[in-house]
C-alpha cells in the first residue's frame, strides 16, 4: 500500500483513539468525581453508628435547592458514612423531574423552600406520611409542621420583608395597605411567582390576611396601577434595588439580609403580618424502604446541633439567613429579631391546590 | 429542500446520480456496511430525537399514558393551548420569529454578497465574526440590551435621555430585532457557502447579454432561493424556540412569548405538561410553514448551480466611496451585534453586586474564585463540550451529506422535518420530553436506566445540538464531489483513509467551526442541564444559574462572563492549533470553502 | 450589422499574478470576419475574450468596437452597452428559466414587448432545432441542446459582435463536428464579425477566416488558416499547428536556387542525407510571406545551427528500398486508420516521430526508412525555444 495512505492511517488511528482515550478518561472522570465524595466518605468512615448502614449502602438521591446543601450532604455523609447523591438545583425543575418521573421516581429526599409545593406533592400522594424526627420544635416550628406529617420543617424564613433604599426612603411604610398610596408610585418591585417559587406564599399571605382571594387580586392591581415592577426572582429584584429602578422591594427575608452585607444602603423593615416561609424536607413515597430509613437519618442530622451548625453557616450570605425551628438555636446575629414582627402561617393544602390558578392571573394581570 | 449545490461531477457527466454512502469495500453486499448505514443512522435519529419529541408531544393527546392526567384520549389540551394567553403568545412568537428571519436574510444577504464577492475592506474578518455571534448565548445580547436602555440605565447615564429608545427596545420592536440579529449568522452561512458555488458566468451571461449590473443580480437570486429558503426557516426555527430573549427581554417588556409560555407552564407547580405539549404542537406546526414554502419554492426543480468548470468568481472592485460605506455598514452591524453582549456582560460583571455604582470593581471575581466548587462545573462542563461535539459533528456530517443528496427522497423530507422540527421545540421541552421517554418503565425492563446519568445528559446534549448542526454543514458539505474520495480509493487508500485524504480537508474548517458552535453551546446550556444533570455532577450552567436566579447576582455574571471568556479562550486555543498543525493545503481548501 | 474591432497595445497583468497575461497584443478584425484565437492554456486568449466582452478590464492600450473605443487605460465601457453577444463554454444557462426564456432574456434590450421577445425566441429556436423544447429547463437538456440554446441566445438580438468562448469544448466527440458546422453557418449567416477561442488547431483550422496564434500573452503570428499553416513563423506556431517530429541540424552550405544543404549531426549513423531545403517561408511555395526578409530561416548561414520541424506531411515511409531513406528508424507504434496506417517511429538520435502515414501495412518493430519531403517541413533558428517547453499537439493529419 502506498506509504503515504499507511501514514494517514497511522495518523488517523492515533487520533481516534486518543479521541476515545480522552472520552473514556472523561466519562470516568465524570462518574468518579460524582462518587467521589461518596468514596471519600465510606473510605474514612469507620463509626460504629454508621457500620450497619455503609455495609450495604444505596446512595441517597437529594433534590434540594437550598444554598447550604452541598456543605450538608459532605457533613452527613461523613458523619454516617451513607453516600449522597445531590441534585442541586432551583425549585422550579426539580419539582418538574419530579413530576415528570411520577410513574418511575428516582429520587430520595426533597429540600426546598416553600410548603406549598409539598402539600402539592403530598396531595398526589407522592410524599411520605407520618414521619417526625424527636425533637423539640419551638412555636415557628410547631407553627410549621403538618397535620399529616408529610414533610418537616427544617428553619424558616419570612416573606412581607421590605428591603428599601436607606437614602432615598426615609419613612417606609408598615402596613401592605400603605404600599398602595401614590407616594411610591413606580417604586415597588417584587418577584413573579412563577419563576421564584417563595413569592407565591407572599401572595398567598396577602390573600390570607386581606381575606379572601379577590380582595387580594384587588390589591396586587391596584399595585400595579401604581407602577408595580416585577423581576424573574430574588436577584435581579434585589438587583433592580441597588441599581436604582426601584426603592422598595418585596422579597424573600433571607435574601434582603443578605444584600444589607454588600449594600449598606438597603434597609430592612417587616411588614405585618409576614408570611413564614419554612423550608421542608419531603420524603418519596415510593422510594425503598432502606432509601426512606436514610432520609430519615438526614433529617434527624440537619435538625441536630451539629446540622444547624452546618446550615448556618453554608451559605453565610443566602440561605443560612434563616429562623431555627427548633429550640436550643438562635439564629445568625444579622437577622432581626421576630419579637415585635405579626407572623402568620398559611394552610398549604387550602392555598397549595390554588397555585397554579393564582399564579396564572398574577402572571395574565399583573406581569404582563 | 435543503439541497444547495449538486456534487459537481454529476451534473458534467449527465449523471443523475446521488451522493448516498458509498460500500465501505468488501464482503457480501447484502452485508456491507452501507446497507447498515442509512437505517443505523435512522435508528440513531430516532431514538435520540424522535423518541423524546414524540412523548412529549402524545402526552398532550394520552396525558395517562405517563400519570400526567386522567384521560387516555383528549383533545382538551390542544384546545386550551389555543385560547387565552397561550394563544396569544403563541401568535406573538409567530409573527416576531417570521419577521425576525426575514430581517435575519435581508442583512445577511448583503453582507454575505460583499464578502464574498467584493472588495471590500476587512471581509476577511467576516466569516470569523459571524461565528463568533453565533457561539453567543442570546441572553447575552438581550442583557446587554436592558443594561443600555433600561431606566437608570448607561444610555441615560452618558447623558443620552431617549425614553423613546427604552420603549422601542423594550417591547415587540426589540424582540424582533434581538432574533434578528441572531438569525443573521445563519442567513450569511447559508448564502455564502451558495455564492462560493455559484460561479461567475450567469451573471457575466446576463451582462453581455445587456443586462445592467442590478438586472443581472436579480437574475442569480432565484438560481440563490433553496440557500435563501433555507436561511428562513432555520431562521424561523431557532427564533420561535430562543429562550434567552424570551425570558430576559421580552419578559421585561411584558411581551409573551410561546417559549416562555412553555416554560411558565412546566415551572408551575404542579406543572401543566399536557398544556406545554400542546403549546409545542402548534410550534412543530408552525415550522412545517417555511418548510413547505422551501419545497413549493423549488417545485421539484434541482437548482443544481455548480459545474465541475465553474469559474471562480471575480470580485468586484468597490470604488473608494463604496468601500467606506460598505466597511462602515458591515462594522456598524458587528459593532451592535457583538459589541452590546460584551457590554452588557461585562459591566454586570464588572459593578458591585447589584451594580449600585458605576464603579467597576473587581470584588465579583474575587468572590468567584473564593467560591469553592467552581472548577469542577467548569471541567465538567467542557469535557460534556467536548465529547458532545465531537459526537455531534460527526452525525451531524452525516445528516448533512444525506440532506445534500441531489435526488429527494421521503426518507431525506423526513429527515429535513424531523429535524426542523426539534429545533422549533425549546430546550425545556427536549429535557422534559427526554424524563419523559428515558424514564418509562419498561426502559427498566430493557435494562436501559439513563435517567439521571451523565450519558444521557450527554446524548440529550447531542440530540439538541445536531439539527442546527446538520443544517449548518449542509452548505459546504454539498460541495464535495464524490470523486475526490472515489480517487483516493482508486488509488489503494481503504475506506477511512480515502474519506481522510479525499473529503476531509475540504470540509476541515467548516466541521472545526461546527465542532466549536456545538461546544460552546452545551458549555453554557442552562435547560437541558437542568432537567438532566446527573446528581452530584453540576455542569457549570448550573452552578451560574444558582447565583443568578438566588442573591449573589453580580458573581452569577462574574461566573457567567468567565464562562464564556473560558468558551472563547478554547476557541482561539483550538483555531491556533489548526492553523498551526493542519496541513497546509487543507487550511488553503478550507479558506476558499467558507463554512 | 457586423463591427470591425481594433485592439491596439492591449496589456493586462491579474492581481497577484507575476507575469501578464496579454502583452501588447495589437490585432485589427474586419466586419464580418470569422476570427479564431487559438492557443494552449494560460495563453491569454480567454483573457483576450473577455475584455473584449468587458467582464475583465484592461491596464493599458485600448479597444476598439466599430467606431467605438470601449476601454482603455482609463475608461471602460460595461459589458451591456457593447452590444455584443457570447457563448460560453459551460453554456451559462439561467438554470431556473425555460429554454424560451432563456433566449428572450438577450432579446430584451431591444426593448420589445414580453409578447414579442418569446415570440421571436421561439422563432429562434426552431432556427436551432430545438423547437419542441421550448418549455424545458436546462437541466432537461443534453449537452448538445444547451449549447444549441446557448447559440440561440447569442443569435437573436442580432448584435454586431459574437464572443464565443471554448463552446465545443464541453461536448462530446461525435457531437462537436455537428455543432462545428451548425456554429459556423449559422454565425456567418447571421454576418456578424466573430471572435472564437479554442485550443482544438483542427477546429480553428476548420472554422476560421482569420487565425491569431497566442502564445503566453503574446499575439506570436496572424493570418489565414493556410498562411499559418504552411508559413508558421515560430517553432510555436509550428508546433502547436501540428509537426511529426522536430530535428536540430547544421546548415552546411548555402545550396543553388536558394534552398540549404544540411546535416544532421545529432543522428548517430552518419548514413542521413537531408534534402535540401528552403528556409521556412520563402518565396516560391505556395503561401506568401509578406518579405522575404519575414521569412525566419532567412538569415542562417552556413555553420549555423537550426531547427527541423517536420509536418507530418512532410515525412513518408518508403515502401520499398528503391529510394534511399533521409532516416531510418524502427516502427514503435501502427494505428489502423482505415484509409491506410499511421506510424509512430523510433528514429536513433532524434526522438519519436508520430502520425507518419503509409497506406502499406509495417508492423511494431520493424526497420523502415523514410523519406522527407521539403514542402512539409520548416525550418528555423537554433536560438528558438527548445521543444518541450510547450506541449506537442497531435499531428494534424493529412
Amino acid at each position: 500500500m502506498n506509504s503515504t495512505f499507511r501514514r494517514t492511517r497511522v495518523r488517523l488511528l492515533a487520533g481516534l483513539s486518543g479521541a476515545v482515550a480522552l472520552s473514556v478518561l472523561a466519562v470516568a472522570g465524570c462518574s468518579s468525581s460524582s462518587s467521589s465524595s461518596t468514596s471519600a466518605a465510606s473510605a474514612s468512615s469507620a463509626s460504629p453508628a454508621s457500620a450497619t448502614s455503609s455495609s450495604a449502602a444505596v446512595p441517597l438521591v437529594v433534590y434540594s435547592a437550598q444554598g447550604y446543601d452541598s456543605a450538608m450532604t459532605k457533613a452527613f455523609t461523613k458523619a454516617t458514612g451513607i453516600p449522597v447523591s445531590l441534585d442541586d438545583n432551583s425549585t422550579g425543575p426539580l419539582l418538574t423531574q419530579i413530576e415528570a418521573s411520577k410513574n418511575n421516581p428516582k429520587w430520595g429526599l426533597l429540600w426546598v423552600d416553600g410548603p406549598t409545593a409539598f402539600a402539592g406533592l403530598d396531595t398526589q400522594g407522592l410524599l411520605l406520611k407520618g414521619y417526625e424526627p424527636s425533637v423539640t420544635w419551638n412555636s415557628l416550628g410547631s407553627q410549621s409542621v403538618p397535620t399529616d406529617k408529610s414533610y418537616t420543617p427544617t428553619g424558616v424564613t419570612l416573606e412581607g420583608i421590605l428591603a428599601y433604599n436607606k437614602a432615598k426612603v426615609p419613612n417606609p411604610p408598615s402596613t401592605y395597605q400603605q404600599l398602595e398610596s401614590s407616594t411610591w408610585k413606580g417604586q415597588v418591585g417584587m418577584d413573579d411567582p412563577s419563576q421564584s417559587g417563595p413569592t407565591y406564599p407572599l401572595i398567598a399571605g396577602v390573600m390570607n390576611y386581606l381575606g379572601s382571594v379577590s380582595a387580594g387580586e384587588k390589591y396586587f392591581t391596584a399595585l400595579k396601577s401604581n407602577g408595580l415592577i416585577i423581576h424573574p426572582t430574588n436577584g435581579p429584584t434585589l438587583q433592580a434595588l441597588t441599581s436604582g429602578q426601584i426603592n422598595l422591594a418585596l422579597v424573600q427575608s433571607s435574601a434582603a439580609i443578605g444584600a444589607t452585607f454588600t449594600d449598606k444602603n438597603i434597609g430592612l423593615k417587616y411588614l405585618s403580618p409576614s408570611t413564614l416561609l419554612p423550608s421542608a424536607i419531603g420524603i418519596d413515597a415510593k422510594a425503598s424502604p432502606q432509601v426512606q430509613a436514610e432520609a430519615e437519618k438526614f433529617i434527624t442530622f440537619v435538625l441536630s446541633p451539629a446540622g444547624q451548625k452546618v446550615m448556618q453557616s453554608g451559605d453565610p450570605t443566602g440561605d443560612s439567613l434563616y429562623y431555627p425551628v427548633v429550640t436550643g438555636v438562635n439564629p445568625l446575629p444579622a437577622l432581626p429579631s421576630l419579637a415585635s414582627v405579626k407572623t402568620q402561617t398559611i394552610n398549604p393544602y387550602t392555598w397549595g391546590p390554588q397555585e397554579t390558578t393564582i399564579n396564572n392571573w398574577f402572571d395574565s394581570s399583573i406581569v404582563r | 429542500m435543503t439541497s444547495l449545490q449538486t456534487p459537481p461531477s454529476a451534473l458534467a457527466n449527465g449523471r443523475r446520480g446521488a451522493s448516498r454512502f458509498s460500500p465501505a469495500g468488501g464482503g457480501p453486499a447484502w452485508l456491507r456496511p452501507a446497507r447498515f448505514g442509512l437505517p443505523a443512522f435512522w435508528l440513531i435519529l430516532c431514538a435520540i430525537i424522535l423518541l423524546p419529541c414524540a412523548c412529549f408531544l402524545v402526552l398532550c393527546l394520552s396525558p395517562r399514558l405517563f400519570d400526567q392526567g386522567s384521560q387516555w384520549f383528549t383533545l382538551t389540551y390542544l384546545r386550551q393551548s389555543l385560547t387565552g394567553s397561550t394563544a396569544v403568545a403563541i401568535v406573538n412568537s409567530l409573527w416576531v420569529s417570521a419577521a425576525a428571519a426575514v430581517m435575519g436574510l435581508l442583512i445577511g444577504f448583503p453582507v454575505a454578497w460583499l464578502a464574498a464577492r467584493t472588495t471590500m475592506p476587512g471581509r476577511r474578518l467576516v466569516s470569523g465574526g459571524m461565528w463568533l455571534a453565533l457561539l453567543l448565548p442570546s441572553w447575552l445580547p438581550a442583557t446587554g440590551w436592558e443594561r443600555l436602555v433600561q431606566q437608570d440605565g448607561v444610555m441615560y447615564r452618558v447623558g443620552l435621555d431617549w425614553p423613546w429608545m427604552t420603549h422601542l427596545i423594550m417591547g415587540p420592536f426589540g424582540v424582533v430585532l434581538l432574533l434578528g440579529l441572531r438569525c443573521v449568522p445563519f442567513s450569511y452561512l447559508a448564502i455564502s457557502a451558495a455564492l462560493n458555488g455559484l460561479g461567475q458566468e450567469f451573471e457575466d451571461a446576463a451582462r453581455v447579454h445587456g443586462a445592467s449590473r442590478w438586472q443581472a443580480l436579480r437574475l442569480i437570486v432565484p438560481i440563490l432561493a433553496p440557500a435563501l429558503m433555507s436561511a428562513l426557516a432555520i431562521g424561523f426555527a431557532e427564533s420561535i424556540s430562543d429562550f434567552g430573549v424570551a425570558a430576559t427581554l421580552a419578559y421585561n417588556s411584558n411581551f409573551s412569548l410561546a417559549t416562555y409560555a412553555l416554560y411558565a407552564a412546566i415551572g408551575n407547580f404542579p406543572p401543566s405538561f399536557p398544556l406545554a405539549a400542546g403549546m409545542s404542537w402548534l410550534l412543530v406546526l408552525a415550522v412545517s410553514v417555511p418548510l413547505f414554502l422551501q419545497a413549493r419554492a423549488l417545485r421539484g426543480r434541482s437548482y443544481a448551480i455548480l459545474s465541475g468548470r465553474t469559474r471562480q468568481a471575480v470580485r468586484r472592485r468597490l470604488s473608494r466611496l463604496e468601500s467606506v460605506l460598505a466597511g462602515t455598514g458591515v462594522a456598524l452591524f458587528f459593532l451592535i451585534m457583538l459589541g452590546i453582549p460584551g457590554f452588557g456582560a461585562v459591566s454586570g460583571s464588572l459593578l458591585g453586586d447589584y451594580g449600585s455604582s458605576f464603579s467597576l470593581t473587581w470584588v465579583n471575581y474575587q468572590a468567584l474564585f473564593q467560591q469553592s466548587g467552581l472548577i469542577g462545573p467548569l471541567e465538567r462542563s467542557m469535557v460534556y463540550g467536548l465529547i458532545t461535539a465531537t459526537a455531534t459533528v460527526f452525525l451531524g456530517f452525516i445528516a448533512a451529506r444525506l440532506l445534500s443528496q441531489r435526488r429527494r427522497t421521503a426518507s431525506t423530507g423526513a429527515m429535513d422535518f424531523l429535524l426542523l422540527a426539534s429545533v422549533a421545540l425549546p430546550g425545556v421541552v427536549f429535557g422534559a420530553g427526554y424524563i419523559f421517554a428515558f424514564n418509562l418503565p419498561i426502559m427498566s425492563t430493557l435494562h436501559i436506566d439513563l435517567y439521571q446519568t451523565v450519558q444521557l445528559l450527554v446524548i440529550a446534549y447531542v440530540a439538541s445540538s445536531l439539527p442546527t448542526n446538520a443544517r449548518v454543514l449542509v452548505g459546504s458539505v454539498s460541495q464535495l464531489q464524490p470523486s475526490l474520495r472515489d480517487a483516493a480509493r482508486a488509488h489503494g487508500a481503504g475506506a477511512v483513509v480515502g474519506w481522510a485524504r479525499g473529503v476531509l480537508p475540504v470540509v476541515s474548517r467548516p466541521l472545526l467551526m461546527a465542532w466549536l458552535y456545538t461546544f460552546c453551546g452545551v458549555f453554557l446550556e442552562l435547560p437541558l442541564s437542568q432537567l438532566l444533570y446527573a446528581p452530584g455532577s453540576p455542569p457549570a450552567a448550573i452552578s451560574i444559574e444558582d447565583n443568578l436566579s438566588n442573591y449573589h447576582f453580580g458573581v452569577g455574571m462574574a461566573q457567567s462572563v468567565l464562562a464564556v471568556f473560558i468558551a472563547f479562550a478554547v476557541v482561539g486555543i483550538v483555531l491556533g492549533a489548526y492553523r498551526l498543525f493542519a496541513p497546509a493545503g487543507w487550511r488553503r481548501i478550507g479558506g476558499t470553502v467558507r463554512g | 450589422m457586423a463591427e470591425p474591432i481594433s485592439v491596439v497595445s492591449l496589456t493586462k497583468t491579474y492581481p497577484g499574478a507575476s507575469v501578464p497575461a496579454l502583452k501588447s497584443v495589437s490585432l485589427d478584425v474586419a466586419p464580418g470576419t470569422f476570427l479564431v484565437l487559438l492557443g494552449p492554456s494560460g495563453s491569454g486568449k480567454t483573457t483576450l475574450l473577455r475584455c473584449l466582452a468587458g467582464i475583465e478590464r484592461i491596464d493599458t492600450g485600448s479597444l476598439s468596437i466599430g467606431p467605438r473605443v470601449v476601454a482603455d487605460g482609463r475608461s471602460h465601457v460595461p459589458p451591456e452597452q457593447r452590444d455584443l453577444s457570447m457563448v460560453f463554454q459551460d453554456y451559462a444557462l439561467w438554470p431556473h428559466m425555460t429554454a424560451l426564456d432563456n433566449v428572450a432574456f438577450a432579446l430584451r434590450r431591444r426593448r420589445l414587448s414580453r409578447a414579442e421577445c418569446r415570440a421571436q425566441a421561439a422563432v429562434m429556436l426552431s432556427r436551432v432545432g430545438l423547437a419542441e423544447f421550448a418549455r424545458r429547463y436546462p437541466n432537461e437538456l443534453s449537452g448538445g441542446q444547451q449549447q444549441r440554446v446557448a447559440l440561440a441566445r447569442a443569435l437573436i438580438a442580432d448584435t454586431g459582435l459574437i464572443l464565443c468562448d471554448e463552446p465545443l469544448s464541453n461536448l462530446d466527440a461525435d457531437l462537436r463536428e455537428r455543432m462545428r458546422v451548425e456554429i459556423s453557418s449559422l454565425v456567418r449567416e447571421a454576418g456578424a464579425t466573430t471572435v472564437y477561442i479554442t485550443h482544438d488547431q483542427a477546429e480553428a483550422f476548420a472554422l476560421a477566416d482569420h487565425i491569431g496564434v497566442l502564445e503566453e500573452g503574446v499575439l506570436v503570428q496572424s493570418g489565414s488558416p493556410e498562411d499559418v499553416y504552411n508559413h508558421p513563423a515560430t517553432p510555436f506556431v509550428a508546433r502547436f499547428t501540428g509537426l511529426s517530429g522536430e530535428l536540430p541540424v547544421r546548415v552546411a552550405a548555402h545550396g543553388s536556387d536558394g534552398t540549404l544543404e544540411l546535416s544532421a549531426d545529432g543522428v548517430a549513423d552518419g548514413s542521413v542525407r537531408l534534402p535540401a531545403l528552403r528556409p521556412a517561408g520563402t518565396p516560391g511555395r505556395a503561401a506568401r510571406p509578406a518579405t522575404e526578409a519575414d521569412a525566419p530561416g532567412s538569415g542562417l548561414k552556413p555553420g549555423e545551427d537550426a531547427l527541423l520541424a517536420i509536418r507530418p506531411t512532410g515525412v513518408s515511409l518508403l515502401h520499398s528500398a528503391e529510394e534511399a531513406p533521409h532516416l531510418t528508424g524502427r516502427v514503435a507504434d501502427v494505428a489502423f486508420r482505415g484509409r491506410g496506417y499511421e506510424y509512430a517511429i523510433d528514429v536513433p538520435g532524434l526522438g519519436r516521430l508520430t502520425g507518419v502515414f503509409a497506406r502499406h501495412r509495417a508492423d511494431r518493430g520493424d526497420g523502415v526508412g523514410l523519406r522527407l519531403d521539403p514542402e512539409g517541413c520548416h525550418l528555423f533558428p537554433a536560438d528558438q525555444k527548445p521543444a518541450g517547453s510547450d506541449t506537442p499537439v497531435p499531428a494534424l493529419t493529412a
